[in-house]
């Protein structure tokens, strides 16, 4: 106890001495975070195993009996728990992520994460066709949720320290730190600003250290040899881009339309219906027991050339109907897993296909699987550098960069073309909540200053001018102020009234280099966003806009009307006022000098 | 309308006059921890954490071995009935709960060649040579596969590697590659490499008179006789009394046209196995030969004549029964057929077919003789391959004519 109190008061004047500062806390926080996740991902894969291994049996394939029973029994009891005990466990926790993120200030309460942890090893454990990945995603931020809450962070870090238990949750379960970075990145916070992502990959990186110390460092499958022996066969992953956009748009189009027929239906009848879903599911099961659960054996054999490319063309379809089943019914659990599993018997489908009308394509069908997991991650879940990245880590092969790449961007395309909404924006718009979607932030173009900029004036003034010579050029003029070149030294305002002023009286010689400092402006270039000149034009009427190689060199000047103009905010009356707000600012001008 | 109004930290519903949730008011009634202490307490709740979730993995990696080493026994049970499909399954289960098992991928990949399917056999293997590629198991099973589809490159760069890669007991294994590389070549066609192989076989072989008499009887089928007949000598070096060594010598010297020799083998090995046919009629053709060859520069001038004469008679009458099996007539007035022609040639010198006029005349012996083995050669084309003596001078009229080239 006495030894206690010493680490305590030790540990108390060591933090004092280094004075952390909630930037370096925010960091070390992350590390925790990413520990404890790692933890608690390792102990919910080892929870959805041991629920497995009781409910379904230790053979690859259930008997019958248990089969059926097991996902109806779990189903049953899930809801229950889902309805009663723990409500904000459904989804598959992405969304509820970033409605954390952007509605609750980070707030995740605690009691989430028991109930994504238990529901989701019952679900997924029982053979519900969904899988681990997006919960432990959930858990992930939720852990950090109520750590950062306990930290006394600011309100800005306690929301953004969500993302970063999220990323620390992600990578534990796919063994891929930084696809799960990218993800987070690309779907939830959608901005790359140097604090947060400084922490999210230190998250990343702890967590994936834990659970590699604990489930070993080897990749998600076995991936068999790869190499590209003639460009041509990329037209035939390009068309494994075709075949997964449609399979893609097909899953979103049945998901979108059965979940919110079965939300509206009473709320008796959820309580039954992931036991329906679970019943459904089973029967399938009894013939193709390979679509219960997260699949990763079966994928696994996929790649080995285990099944025809009929078989793989019926896994994947059947794949999508139970997925379909346990998410719209409400089950909680993930769409990563599926996500892989239906691209991987897909990839294999096409390959197989492609391998028996063109012989000569030397890609086994373990490459296409492979592929075809990454284009369903890009056309489904719109996600494409993630995808890319992700397929690079859990193969741990480099040579197969280039379909990849290839069939994800065809895939990503088609979706994106056909399905505007992408999936995680379209749930949250079922359930009522106006979440930002990152694809489409990205897809905004940006404003920038020289989208609003005019061109150069027909006069500008220099410093080496004297206040006469340069009242005698601007007489003819219709404009009341006017840039002045001051070299090195920048570049001022004058008006009009200044120059007359000072040309009448004995100071006409001097020169326009005499102007004083509050008469300098500030300058702006013309690729910085739009948003820096609103900042910067303050009261002034106008901002040169020079070029970045030669401040002294003038490409435009800029006036808070055009800036307004190029927002599309003025019209009309509206112009009028800020006109007059112009003159305003000459005023200010004149005071100034 | 109301509208349902909710705490703006945790989303859940506010009662009426509220700014904020029961449970969010209660949470910020609590003293709140310095960050410095809920740091301080982060670790031990890390250790806690650690501690629960190593038991856990303990006891789960403890279960997955077992249900692994469960289905491996079951599975090698399958495949030792020859229930191959059985097997592949049980494989498979037993890899469910051990991926990175390599001996389980191993078993799993020769269930998989047993239940004839070879492709993915070659995918489980492939992935098994590319952590493991100096596994000598893993490389034969891949000869293997690749001799069956024909890919002779393929298949001879894994059986070297097989044969000087690594093994549980080396000698014997590599032993067993190299001699399936061995047959794979002969199979193909390819003479020289597969004698390569089988010369590096031989000169590894250790002091076994069973493993020299295979390579001697390897050598044998190949038509190396003199290799053959080394092998077989060194087997019976080491163990005098090995029937199959001593058949195996025979039969190589009878080949080589040593019929000394052979006859000296094929007597030990017919005395050892009397049933062994093979040598028994190996013996009778040499003791044939010998009796009649009348080159055996050990005969005197009047047994010579003797056998001369003995081959002419037994000719003559093999020509007689080949033309009538044919049929052709042989006595014509103007020869046209080659048998019309050595008949007619016979007959002529059937006044000098005689032992006396034969010890004195050794030129006419020998024109005599070998018209004799002429006619055995061409009745042997036309009429196929003859017997007992017929077959004797049969083969000293193909020495002699070796002897010749």
């Amino acid at each position: 106890m006495v030894r206690l109190a010493g680490v305590w008061r030790f540990w108390r004047r060591g933090l004092r001495h280094l004075s952390l500062r909630e930037n370096t806390l925010f960091l070390l926080l992350a590390v925790v975070i990413g520990l404890f996740s790692g933890l608690a991902v390792v102990c919910f894969r080892i929870t959805m195993e041991w629920t497995r291994l009781w409910l379904l049996g230790p053979a690859l394939y259930p008997a019958l009996p248990r089969v059926v029973l097991a996902p109806l029994l779990g189903g049953l009891v899930v809801a229950f728990l889902v309805m009663w005990v723990f409500p904000r466990v459904r989804g598959s926790g992405v969304n509820q992520t970033k409605e954390a993120v952007y509605i609750y200030n980070g707030y995740i309460p605690f009691s989430t994460v028991i109930g994504k942890f238990l529901t989701c090893s019952l679900a997924i454990g029982s053979g519900q066709s969904l899988g681990p990945e997006d919960p432990s995603l959930q858990i992930g931020a939720g852990l950090a949720s109520a750590l950062g809450r306990r930290m006394q962070l600011s309100r800005q870090k306690v929301r953004l320290i969500a993302p970063v238990g999220a990323a620390a949750g992600l990578a534990a379960a796919f063994n891929s730190p930084i696809s799960a970075v990218l993800f987070v990145i690309e779907e939830v916070i959608g901005n790359w600003s140097a604090g947060v992502l400084g922490a999210i990959v230190l998250a990343a990186v702890s967590s994936v250290v834990v659970m590699r110390w604990f489930l070993g460092s080897d990749a998600l499958f076995r991936i068999p040899a790869y190499r590209l022996v003639h460009p041509v066969e990329l037209a035939a992953y390009a068309a494994l881009g075709v075949v997964g956009a449609i399979a893609s748009l097909a899953l979103v189009k049945i998901v979108s339309y059965l979940r919110p027929k079965l939300k509206a239906l009473p709320r008796r009848t959820q309580y039954m219906q992931p036991a329906a879903a679970g019943l459904v599911i089973g029967l399938i099961g009894i013939w193709l027991p390979q679509v219960m659960g997260a699949g990763y054996g079966t994928i696994d054999r996929a790649m080995h050339g285990r099944f025809t490319w009929q078989m793989l063309a019926l896994l994947a379809a059947c794949k999508i109907v139970t997925t379909t089943l346990s998410f719209v019914s409400g089950t909680p659990g993930g769409m990563f897993a599926p996500t892989l599993f239906v691209g991987a018997m897909l990839g294999g489908a096409v390959g197989g296909v492609e391998r028996h009308f063109f012989p000569a394509l030397t890609g086994s069908v373990g490459a296409y699987a492979l592929v075809g997991m990454g284009t369903l991650f890009a056309g489904f879940l719109r996600v494409p550098m993630t995808s890319v990245f992700m397929v690079l880590e859990i193969s741990g092969d480099y040579s197969i960069i280039l379909p990849v790449i290839i069939s994800n961007t065809v895939a990503y395309l088609i979706s994106r073309k056909c399905q505007r909404t992408p999936l995680f924006d379209l749930l949250a718009r079922q359930d009522g909540v106006d979440l930002p979607s990152m694809e489409e932030e990205r897809e905004e173009s940006s404003l920038r200053v020289e989208d609003a900029m005019r061109p150069i004036p027909s006069l500008v003034l220099r410093g080496e001018e004297t206040f006469a010579d340069a009242f005698r050029r601007v007489e003819a003029e219709p404009e009341q102020y006017f840039i002045v070149n001051q070299g090195i030294r920048g570049w001022s305002l004058v008006t009009r009234e200044q120059l007359r002023w000072q040309a009448s009286k004995e100071e006409g010689d001097s020169r326009l280099e005499s102007l004083p400092e509050s008469t300098r402006l500030p300058w702006l270039h013309p690729d910085q966003p739009l948003d820096d000149a609103l900042c910067r034009v303050g009261d002034w009427p106008a901002l040169p806009v020079v070029s970045r190689a030669d401040f002294q060199k003038l490409e435009g000047i800029v006036s808070l009307s055009d800036i307004l103009s190029a927002f599309g905010v003025i019209s009309g009356k509206a112009g009028a006022r800020v006109a007059r707000l112009g003159s305003l600012s000459e005023e200010k001008g004149r005071a100034v000098g | 309308m109301a509208t349902e109004r909710r705490c703006a930290k945790c989303g859940r519903s506010l009662p009426a006059g509220k700014t904020e949730c029961a449970a969010c008011a209660a949470q910020n009634a609590r003293p709140a921890l310095r960050p410095e202490t809920v740091l301080f307490l982060c670790f031990p709740a890390l250790l806690c954490f650690f501690a629960i979730t190593s038991f856990a993995v303990r006891r789960y990696n403890e279960k997955q071995q077992a249900l692994g080493e469960q289905w491996f026994a079951k599975g090698k049970g399958a495949l030792g009935q020859g229930l191959a499909e059985q097997a592949i399954e049980d494989f498979r289960t037993a890899l469910a709960y051990a991926r990175d098992n390599s001996e389980y991928q191993h078993q799993l990949a020769l269930a998989l060649v047993a239940g004839k399917r070879p492709d993915e056999a070659r995918s489980y293997l492939l992935s098994l040579w590319s952590s493991e590629p100096e596994s000598g198991p893993i490389n034969l099973e891949l000869g293997r596969l690749s001799a069956a589809r024909g890919e002779v490159r393929d298949a001879v760069r894994y059986y070297h590697s097989a044969i000087y890669g690594q093994w549980e007991r080396g000698p014997a294994q590599r032993r067993t590659a190299r001699l399936e590389l061995y047959q794979f070549l002969q199979r193909r066609g390819a003479k020289s490499e597969a004698r390569a192989e089988l010369m590096a076989l031989a000169a590894d072989l250790p002091p076994d008179p069973a493993l020299l008499v295979q390579a001697g009887t390897l050598f044998l089928s190949a038509g190396d006789y003199d290799e053959a007949l080394q092998e077989f000598r060194q087997a019976l070096l080491l163990d005098r009394n090995q029937a199959t060594a001593q058949a195996g010598a025979g039969e190589a010297a009878f080949r080589k046209a040593d019929y000394l020799e052979a006859r000296r083998y094929l007597e030990q090995a017919v005395r050892a196995e009397p049933k062994n046919a093979t040598a028994v009629q190996l013996l009778e053709t040499t003791n044939l030969i010998l009796e009649i060859d009348p080159f055996d520069p050990r005969v005197t001038a009047p047994e010579r004549a003797r056998r001369v004469v003995r081959a002419y008679r037994q000719a003559l009458a093999r020509l007689k029964g080949c033309a009538q099996e044919r049929p052709e007539a042989l006595d014509t007035q103007e020869p046209q057929t080659t048998f019309q022609t050595v008949y007619a040639l016979a007959t002529k010198m059937q006044r000098q077919a005689s032992e006396h006029s034969l010890s004195h005349d050794p030129e006419t012996a020998t024109a005599l003789v070998n018209l004799a083995l002429e006619i055995e050669e061409i009745t042997a084309r036309s009429c196929g391959a003859p017997a007992g003596l017929d077959r004797a001078l049969l083969l000293i009229a193909q020495r002699r004519g070796r002897a010749k080239s």
